[in-house]
């Protein structure tokens, strides 16, 4: 057999625009990510991130695959208020994640390098406080500063022990503009004063993160995340929904194109140098040149269900799960135990009851 | 015509503590009790013109109940009230508790594992499970002089907590309440003035919990 005769020779299809995009098309794509990872069948995922996140752990759940649910609602909370009061959308009640540095943020109450008092509590007219690192957990805000405090730290216990049990975090990054308090170094997931907070100009302060300080924010961040599970794994994947809005001065279609390719640089270079990191393509997926925004709803903003369906497809074809899963022994339902002791003590007051009833 | 009674008492297990102490202190109670269990699940509820109703198998409790008091449920006002239900702490704290969710701050430190759930989360729990209840004491409020005693509590995880959220709910729906372990005995009742089960308030008990509304006027 004759040798190539140039490196481009022999390449799979893949390697070639024509065939693995353009006649390819939207639906035809394949081979487009291969995890880096042989994992166990029983493997346990952690999820973060900006809003796309919650995506890839209803999927997981869908899959039947195992997400982690470090911080759930309480048991037979009904769906709508676990909803509402942001239960099971990340591995801890987090709330959207979209920088680096708040990734390093909650890795950092995770470790004790700071305590749950250390963020801001922004007190509202009515009383209430909403949380500066989750503004929209608490419908109606929280009671008071302590009840904020504690809600926190047990969110951070969370954080914590979805790192020991996980064994790939899925983490997907969302923006590079942020605000950070200038005295104590706070970032904020949205700007004082929109929506909750007050401004204050000459304290607040608009970053825009170059891939050298997403790249130095992750490093950090998984370094406390390694220090409490060397084995863990990183996915890292760049969410395809737009900004919002810009502070940053120029038009918002030029920043969001910063944003993403910063976010996207930044992750493949870490994931490039690192075994235990990986990248997934969701952003090329969704507002790749194939997809003529078709994955997008008519805001060009929210990923369409089908966009989703898509992204998930493909997350699915390239994990690899093939080795077998550990043993364990299934844990027993708590949920049998706890029928008994009520049913016991149901027993117990339909005697007391019966008693009494319809006397007089 | 059945004999007008003194009161009408209407609860779950622990308001036979509370009909011990009227009987003792020589007042006719009639008597509505039915186990939280039954309470919890929706069976007994409140029309706001038809009064009680009994709803699958405790529909022949209320019938029986009217039948024996000329048809009437006793909660037009004729006589006071006095209450015990809407709380039902064994069927509400355990399952929010099971997954290690504690209502306070103070319990959520016990160990590293739990998890803390706000005051927000507690209450709106709360509501969900005991909204139709608090519309129901609150539509007797409307009718009738009701006194709510709330039962002791036991000291376990999660029920001072949930206990004191019921009687937040239930004074914003216009609900008159009663908790004797905070009025009478300082946050804990002492242990002789417990059933054996160590749940429910014995006659002793119920004796110096009528005998305080007695001297509050709302008992004659």
């Amino acid at each position: 057999m004759p040798k190539p005769d140039h490196p481009y020779s022999d390449l799979p299809r893949s390697a070639f625009w024509r065939s693995a995009v353009a006649e390819a098309g939207l639906w035809g794509l394949s081979h487009l990510w291969a995890s880096k990872w042989r994992l166990p069948a029983d493997a346990r995922f952690a999820t973060y991130g900006s809003c796309f996140a919650q995506h890839i752990s209803r999927s997981l759940v869908r899959r039947g695959l195992n997400w982690i649910d470090a911080e759930p609602a309480p048991f037979r909370t009904p769906d709508s208020l676990a909803r509402e009061y942001g239960y099971g959308l990340f591995s801890a009640r987090t709330g959207n994640i979209y920088r680096a540095a708040q990734l390093l943020a909650w890795s950092d109450l995770a470790t004790g390098a700071i305590g749950p008092d250390a963020w801001d509590v922004w007190p509202n007219p009515d009383g209430r406080f909403v949380c500066s690192m989750r503004p929209g957990i608490e419908p109606g805000g929280f009671a008071s500063p302590d009840d904020l405090v504690a809600s926190r730290a047990s969110t951070g216990r969370a954080f914590r022990r979805a790192a020991e049990q996980a064994d790939v975090l899925v983490f997907t990054l969302g923006l590079t503009e942020g605000w950070e308090d200038d005295q104590t170094g706070q970032c904020f997931p949205l700007c004082p004063g929109t929506g909750a907070g007050r401004f204050d100009p000459g304290r607040h302060r608009f970053v825009n993160d170059r891939a050298a300080d997403v790249a130095d924010g992750l490093t950090r961040a998984f370094a406390r995340l390694w220090s409490i599970n060397p084995e863990l794994r990183i996915l890292l994947t760049v969410s395809p929904v737009p900004l919002t809005a810009t502070a940053s001065g120029n038009h918002v279609l030029p920043a969001t194109v910063w944003s993403k390719s910063v976010l996207r640089a930044a992750a493949g270079e870490l994931a490039a140098d690192d075994p235990r990191i990986d990248y997934f393509p969701s952003f090329e997926i969704v507002a790749g040149l194939q997809s003529r925004s078709a994955l997008f709803e008519p805001n060009l903003r929210t990923v369409a269900p089908q966009g989703v369906d898509l992204v998930m497809h493909h997350f699915f074809a390239g994990i690899d799960l093939s080795d077998p899963a550990r043993p364990g022994s299934a844990a027993p339902d708590p949920t049998v135990e706890l029928e008994a002791a009520m049913k016991a003590e149901d027993l117990v007051c339909e005697e007391l009851s019966l008693e009494g009833f319809n006397r007089g | 015509m059945a004999e007008t009674p003194d009161l009408l008492i209407l609860g779950d297990s622990h308001a036979r503590a509370l009909v011990l102490g009227s009987e003792e202190a020589g007042l006719r109670p009639a008597v509505f009790t039915t186990s939280g269990a039954n309470w919890h699940a929706g069976l007994i509820a409140f029309h706001p013109r038809r009064g009680l109703v009994g709803r699958r198998q405790a529909a022949r409790f209320v019938s029986a109940f009217r039948a024996s008091h000329g048809g009437s449920d006793l909660t037009d006002g004729r006589v006071p009230v006095l209450a015990s239900f809407g709380f039902h702490l064994g069927r509400l704290v355990p399952p929010f508790c099971l997954n290690g969710t504690r209502p306070t701050p103070e319990e959520a430190l016990d160990g590293p594992d739990l998890l803390y759930a706000s005051e927000g989360l507690v209450t709106a729990y709360t509501r969900h499970y005991r909204g139709a209840m608090l519309t129901m004491l609150a539509r007797i409020a409307r009718r009738a002089p009701i006194v709510n005693v709330a039962p002791p509590v036991p000291d376990r995880v999660g029920y001072a907590r949930f206990k004191a959220v019921l009687l937040g709910l239930m004074a914003e729906a216009g609900v008159p309440t009663f908790d004797p372990q905070a009025a009478l005995f300082g946050g804990r009742v002492p242990a002789d003035l417990f059933e054996p089960d160590g749940l429910h308030g014995n006659a002793e008990y119920g004796s110096a919990v009528v005998a305080h509304l007695q001297e509050l006027g709302h008992l004659p």
